[in-house]
């Protein structure tokens, strides 16, 4: 991203050789110390406080760095729980989790100590590549002998959606910058260094709300004694529409990269989006053939990993994806921006009222056919239509066969279809 | 509609496949000696027919309580064709003077080599009670070890005379007028597709007299010729008519990304475009990314696009 020169003086430099990351020594040890959020904090205490065995589950969800999982080991430490944590990204598959989570779950608190299980990032646990993870921790859910608590990310993801249904959940939002103002300058005094009023607004600024990330850069602007000071500022992760939009908007591989593996979503997603967002474009048809070439062919990198699991080829996604699509729209930029859905409304009506329908005619009168439904579809189903328009037995045998009114009038939508279809020929 | 209506019977009444069927009539004679059947031939040439007949004269009367017709490419997954089969299998039929029960599993071939490997052990398990015909486009793609089970039978494509003679009949049948020419035209667009064929011929019916204005306009309206209009679209430059065309055919109606690319194939093949080679280059190439890719609309829409750029058509 960009990198930001900053002009400022810090005053009075901190001590060279810190023993420890701030975010380790002024991270908040007391609920009542934290910052911002407070109800879902209390909420949430309330919560643990409240629990009994087979008791619905926590989700602590929201951005990174705003203190869900502080808050998860303050209260912890306060009420006397041990945590067995599980990272997503250490216990990917179903098997795994069993194995770390069955035996505590069976012997229960085996020191008759207060256990509690913190699993942190779930939306970490990502389809295939994590099979079964969210239906292990479905399972968990299902029979919790000690408090759950989750923490996420995106509370616009489907399978947090659907754990949340099932969960308890506290909404954690982006610190305002006031208060992670607040909250440096507090280290600031008992570190007892000053530093220039612009570069604290920088780093509140940079950090989006993120405190944990503003702690980081306060401490590491406060300790590099530079007066005149090349910061470059905390990258940012984006949302599908910043993120896609953003990658169709750069002008250079290295700003394209960024954005792209920047972007909160699965790579078929991503894929997805960049796919809807060329198709909705305004290009001509050389540069649009070019850019969904390179599309399809970060598309083979997903279907090789698909079949073969090799998640190691995941390293060339972004690249192949960004540096072809860069390619293609090289030295035409325009705006670009992320469209998801491309297809005009009566088609996507059509999918919608008619989809169903088809399926259900091509798979139950494809059989009595002896045909496959993807055959009856293609070969069998328009000829139908066609002749019922005059042997109106046809339709009165729909019924018979077991295929109710709905379906039939989608039928008859399609005979109706043939018929303007001959009739216009007739006119030719 | 008149592929059922005229759907042969028996053996006997099969058009054109003289040398499956004398093989297979002593079969209907002394039914102990047969063994598991594959029929193998480009479509509407008689395979399920073929299987039907010969199940009816086998298993008498009451046929279709004895009788499983399977799809492999409708049935989810080798795991609902085994619960199936297994479900039927159960019961022997002696007392009832069954000799064995007949299960039919269509497009066999279009099934992966892992589905085709359990299904090897199905047929294994149940073949004390069961026979299975198994029916395909191609012999070759049926794993050999199955293929040493079963007897193979290939079904060829029809001739013209005989479809035009078999239609003439129909028509005559039915009191439609139709031309000769018509007839010919109508094998010609479906080639050698008997069912395909007899659908064009009703369905021109509809229209009154089956003359060649008629069969063109009816020709029109199957999936197959809409394949042809999307490439020829993709050809013109005109990706997004091509691209929501192609959305319509599989969201809608149903079709499969693999038979879009196999329709379009035979669409170019007997269209008049001049630039075929590197069309079919191009169709060539996202074949195999359909096959290796993850995302079947990202790649024909891709191949779409890519057509658009050959330029020189019309």
């Amino acid at each position: 991203m960009t990198v930001k020169k900053m002009r400022g003086e810090i005053r009075k430099g901190a001590k060279v050789t810190p023993d420890e990351t701030w975010v380790v020594k002024h991270g908040h040890k007391t609920i009542s110390q934290m910052v911002g959020n407070e109800a879902s904090r209390f909420g949430f205490v309330r919560w643990l406080e409240m629990w009994k065995r087979g008791g619905k589950p926590a989700i602590l969800l929201g951005p990174p760095g705003v203190g869900k999982t502080s808050l998860v080991y303050a209260l912890a430490n306060e009420m006397g729980y041990t945590i067995l944590e599980l990272n997503a990204s250490d216990a990917r598959t179903k098997a795994r989790i069993d194995a770390k989570v069955g035996p505590t779950r069976e012997n229960k608190s085996l020191f008759d100590e207060r256990l509690l299980i913190l699993m942190d990032e779930v939306d970490g646990l990502y389809g295939r590549q994590d099979q079964g993870g969210i239906e292990a921790v479905k399972d968990l859910i299902m029979s919790a002998e000690v408090p759950i608590i989750m923490t996420a990310n995106s509370e616009r993801d489907d399978r947090i959606k659907r754990l949340s249904s099932k969960a308890e959940v506290f909404l954690f939002r982006r610190v305002p910058p006031r208060l992670v103002e607040m909250y440096l300058k507090q280290i600031l005094g008992k570190e007892g260094i000053e530093i220039d009023s612009s570069i604290l607004k920088e780093v509140v600024g940079s950090s989006n709300g993120d405190m944990r990330a503003a702690i980081n850069d306060l401490m590491s602007v406060s300790l590099s004694k530079l007066i005149d000071l090349s910061w470059s500022g905390r990258d940012r992760s984006f949302d599908l529409e910043d993120g896609i939009g953003g990658l169709l908007e750069s002008d250079d591989l290295e700003e394209a990269l960024k954005y792209s593996k920047s972007t909160r979503a699965s790579p078929q997603e991503k894929l997805q989006g960049v796919f809807t967002s060329l198709i909705a474009a305004d290009l001509d048809v050389e540069e649009l053939a070019r850019a969904l070439s390179a599309v399809s062919k970060a598309d083979l990198i997903l279907g090789r990993i698909r079949r073969y699991q090799d998640w190691r080829l995941l390293r060339y996604f972004d690249t192949i994806l960004t540096s072809g699509v860069l390619k293609a729209l090289q030295g035409k930029r325009r705006n670009i921006g992320f469209r998801k859905g491309t297809l005009p409304w009566d088609l996507r009506l059509r999918i919608w009222n008619e989809g169903r329908s088809f399926r259900i005619l091509n798979a139950k009168l494809g059989n009595i056919f002896s045909v496959s439904s993807k055959d009856f579809g293609t070969l069998y189903l328009p000829y139908m239509a066609a002749v019922a328009n005059k042997d109106k037995a046809i339709l009165e045998s729909l019924s018979r066969v077991g295929i109710d009114d709905a379906v039939g009038r989608v039928f008859q939508k399609e005979m109706a279809r043939m018929d303007t279809h001959f009739k216009k020929n007739n006119g030719r | 509609m008149w592929v059922e209506k005229y759907r042969p019977q028996t053996l006997d009444d099969l058009v054109d496949q003289t040398i499956a069927t004398d093989r297979l009539r002593p079969f209907t004679k002394s039914p102990a000696s047969m063994p598991h059947l594959l029929f193998a031939g480009p479509p509407g040439t008689g395979k399920t027919t073929a299987a039907l007949a010969l199940a009816r004269s086998i298993l008498g009367e009451s046929w279709k309580n004895y009788l499983l017709n399977l799809n492999a490419s409708d049935e989810r997954g080798i795991n609902t064709v085994r619960q199936r089969v297994k479900t039927f299998a159960r019961y022997s039929d002696e007392s009832a003077g069954i000799p064995f029960r007949i299960i039919i599993l269509d497009e066999a071939d279009e099934m992966t080599q892992e589905a085709q490997t359990a299904l090897r052990r199905i047929m294994e398990e149940t073949s004390r009670i069961t026979r299975f015909i198994l029916i395909g486009n191609y012999s070759s793609k049926i794993i050999v070890p199955i293929q040493s089970r079963c007897a193979i039978f290939h079904f060829s494509r029809l001739e013209k005379a005989d479809v035009v003679k078999h239609l003439e009949g129909i028509c005559g049948k039915e009191k439609i007028k139709c031309t000769r020419l018509a007839l010919e035209r109508i094998h010609e667009v479906s080639r050698g597709d008997l069912r395909h064929a007899l659908n064009l011929l009703q369905s021109s019916a509809t229209l009154g007299s089956i003359d060649l204005e008629n069969v063109e306009k009816a020709t029109g309206i199957s999936g197959r010729a809409k394949v042809g209009e999307i490439i020829q679209f993709a050809l013109s430059a005109n990706f997004k008519k091509a691209h929501e065309n192609l959305i319509l055919l599989t969201s809608v109606y149903g079709m499969s990304e693999r038979d879009f690319l196999k329709y379009a194939n035979e669409e170019i093949m007997r269209s008049s475009i001049n630039n075929l080679g590197p069309i079919a280059e191009i169709l060539a190439k996202y074949d195999y990314r359909l096959v290796v890719g993850s995302n079947p609309e990202i790649q024909l829409s891709a191949m779409l696009a890519e057509l658009g750029t050959i330029g020189g058509i019309k």
